[in-house]
């Protein structure tokens, strides 16, 4: 796989991602969205469901999966930390 | 049916030994052993950049972060995670693998290559007590 194209589509769907996130919330939240080329081509339940699609769809390994959520990673143990 | 494993923690932190498997193809079974940490705080799991380079695995996507410093963004990775319960009945002792996740990459700084968060950890039922005793059953 290319793995700077692969960055370069991650980051480009990302930035996608972001401006639609509102509008998908009502109906998708917490499913996994599937993008290729800035545009999402399906909703899945589970991880793997997703990947199996990816996988099938897209033989380069080119695609990225974005979850449905407004709500922040929260990594516990040092995320709170308050730095001195 | 289901698994479980037993184990003394340290007094102050709760690790595991775990593997560390590509997400696919999924009947690919070699993956990378690994040391994780149990963080009920964590929401998500995470591996070390070190374990992601031995996987070959890449970005899959990306997700806010927060933080004391405020939000930020990180990558995502889609890994799978397999424990090696106790010795079942029969004497045979398989990995269970958990179904792929998508966490986060984690650096090398750390005392553990892995971080078992609750979407790994509500899979199962965990206990822990004061004489450090911790129990993990799953599957």
């Amino acid at each position: 796989m290319d793995q700077a194209r692969q960055k370069l589509e991650v980051d480009q769907n990302y930035d996608a991602f972001v401006r639609m996130l509102g509008a998908l919330l009502p109906e998708h939240r917490d499913q996994l969205a599937l993008m290729r080329d800035g545009g999402i081509v399906g909703f899945y339940s589970t991880p793997r469901a997703a990947l199996e699609a990816a996988v099938e769809k897209f033989p380069d390994g080119i695609f990225s999966v974005q979850e449905v959520t407004d709500e922040p990673i929260d990594l516990g143990f040092w995320s709170h930390v308050a730095p001195h | 049916m289901l698994h479980r494993i037993e184990w003394q923690r340290e007094q102050r932190r709760i690790l595991l030994p775990v593997h560390v498997l590509a997400p696919f193809p999924v009947t690919d079974l070699t993956g990378v052993e690994a040391t994780a940490l149990i963080d009920t705080g964590s929401s998500v799991s995470g591996i070390a950049v070190g374990i992601a380079r031995s996987l070959r695995l890449s970005g899959l996507g990306k997700g806010p972060l927060k933080s004391a410093q405020g939000e930020s963004q990180i990558e995502r990775y889609a890994f799978r995670v397999a424990i090696t319960p106790d010795c079942e009945e029969n004497g045979a002792t398989f990995p269970f693998v958990f179904e792929e996740v998508i966490g986060i990459e984690l650096t090398n700084a750390f005392e553990f290559s892995a971080l078992i968060g609750m979407d790994i950890l509500g899979q199962c039922d965990f206990t822990t007590n004061r004489d450090r005793h911790c129990s993990l059953a799953f599957g």
